[in-house]
C-alpha cells in the first residue's frame, strides 16, 4: 500500500518523526483499535487516534448522550442529546478523517460478547466508568493476548496502566485484586470530575496505543501513572505481576466465562 | 528550471531520483524520507530540489535520524537556483 499525496500531507508532521515515518504510518492505517466507552476518556482518545490515521476504530457503547456529559465528553455536542453515543461519535470522526473506518457496536460489552467483539483488535482502550467492565476487559484481553490500556478518573485526578499479556506484564487484577463491586459514591456522577482530566488521560491512552502499535518508546507497563491536575503531578508507581493473580498468574484460568462481573453477566439477555 | 533530460540522467550509477522541486519544508524531508525507506542500505538517492532551506534541513534531519549520509550537493545555475542532494542510505 502506497500513501497517497493527500495522506502524505495529512500525516506529514508525524511521518517526519523518526518513530513514525512512512512505514509506521502504513502500520497505523492497517491497524484496528477498539474503544470501550465513548465518554470522556473515549472522546479524546478517539479524536486523536482517528486524526493519527489509525485505519479502523471499533467503538463500543450502549449509551445515549445526556446534557450532563457535555462538559467533558467532547465527541458529543448539544444537538446530540438523546442520540446514541456511537452515532454522534461516528459523525465527528468521519468528518475529522475519512481514512479512518468507524465500526460501531451499540451494545454493552459483557462476558458473553467480549471475546467475539475484541478478537481482531490490535489494541484495546478501556474507557468505561465502572470497575466490572474494567475487570472484564482485563480478563478478555489477557485471554486473547491483546495489549490494552485502562484509565480511570475522578475529581481532579486519574490513573492509567498498560498491560501487554504476551510479555506477562502486571495486569489490572495484579494491582486491584478481585474487585467487581464499585463503590457508587466514588462515581463521576456523585464525586464529580473536571473535564480536562479525562481529556488528558484519554490522550495518554491514545499515546500508549500508538507507541505499542509502532513498537517505540516506553509503555506504562508494570507501573501505574497517577495524574493530579490540581497539583500538576504525574507520578509513576512501580507495580509487579502477581504470580498468583487469578487473571494472569502462573495457574490462572480463563476468567471470562467464570468470574463475577457484578451484574454485567446478566446483560444482553 | 532543471531540464528534464538532466533529471533523467543520474549522476550516480544505479541511483534513484526524487524530484521535489516546488515543494517546501517540511514536505521536502517527508518525501525524501519516504523515498529512502524504499531503498536498501548503501543505495544512492539523488534529490532534485529548489527550496533553499531544504539544503540544510534534509541532510540535518537525515543525520539526526541516522537514515542517510550526505555525499555531495550539486548546484545548477539556471533562471533560479536548483540543487541535487546526493544521499547514501544508512
Amino acid at each position: 500500500m502506497d500513501l497517497t499525496e493527500e495522506q502524505i500531507n495529512r500525516y506529514s508532521r508525524q511521518i517526519v518523526l523518526k518513530e513514525v515515518g512512512g512505514i509506521g504510518q502504513k502500520k497505523l492505517l492497517n491497524s484496528k483499535i477498539s474503544l470501550i466507552g465513548l465518554g470522556a476518556l473515549g472522546s479524546s482518545a478517539a479524536y486523536y487516534l482517528a486524526a493519527a490515521g489509525v485505519g479502523t476504530l471499533q467503538l463500543i457503547d450502549f449509551d445515549t448522550v445526556e446534557i450532563s456529559n457535555l462538559h467533558r465528553q467532547i465527541l458529543h455536542f448539544t444537538k446530540d442529546i438523546d442520540s446514541k453515543k456511537t452515532s454522534s461519535a461516528t459523525e465527528k470522526l468521519n468528518s475529522l478523517n475519512p481514512d479512518c473506518i468507524i465500526e460501531i457496536i451499540n451494545d454493552r460489552i459483557t462476558p458473553k460478547n467480549s471475546k467475539k467483539l475484541l478478537r481482531d483488535s490490535d489494541f484495546v482502550i478501556e474507557g468505561s466508568d465502572n470497575l466490572p467492565t474494567k475487570m472484564l476487559i482485563n480478563d478478555t484481553c489477557i485471554s486473547l493476548k491483546i495489549p490494552f490500556t485502562i484509565a480511570g478518573v475522578l475529581r481532579f485526578h486519574g490513573q492509567i496502566m498498560t498491560v501487554v499479556p504476551e510479555n506477562k506484564t502486571s495486569c489490572y487484577r495484579c494491582v486491584f485484586g478481585d474487585i467487581t463491586e464499585g463503590d457508587s459514591s466514588m462515581s463521576c456522577s456523585q464525586a464529580g470530575v473536571i473535564g480536562f482530566v479525562p481529556g488528558v488521560l484519554g490522550c495518554l491512552e491514545a499515546n500508549e496505543a500508538l507507541k505499542c502499535l509502532l513498537n517505540v518508546g516506553d509503555l506504562l507497563t508494570n507501573k501505574i501513572m497517577y495524574v493530579d491536575l490540581l497539583r500538576n503531578s504525574f507520578d509513576s508507581i512501580e507495580v509487579h505481576r502477581d504470580n498468583k493473580c487469578i487473571a494472569c498468574g502462573d495457574d490462572a484460568k480463563d476468567l471470562v466465562e467464570e468470574a463475577n462481573y457484578g451484574g454485567l453477566d446478566a446483560c444482553n439477555e | 528550471m532543471l531540464a528534464m533530460s538532466s533529471i533523467n540522467k543520474p549522476y550516480y550509477k544505479k541511483s534513484t531520483q526524487l524530484d521535489i522541486r516546488g515543494r517546501v519544508c517540511p514536505l521536502t524531508f517527508v518525501y525524501t524520507k519516504l523515498a529512502l525507506e524504499e531503498l536498501k542500505k548503501g543505495k544512492i538517492l539523488e534529490v532534485y530540489l529548489d527550496f533553499p532551506a531544504a539544503l540544510k534541513n534534509i541532510p540535518e534531519n537525515c543525520r539526526r535520524q541516522n537514515i542517510a549520509e550526505l555525499l555531495e550537493i550539486k548546484e545548477h545555475h539556471s533562471d533560479r537556483p536548483e540543487w541535487i542532494l546526493i544521499l547514501k542510505k544508512l
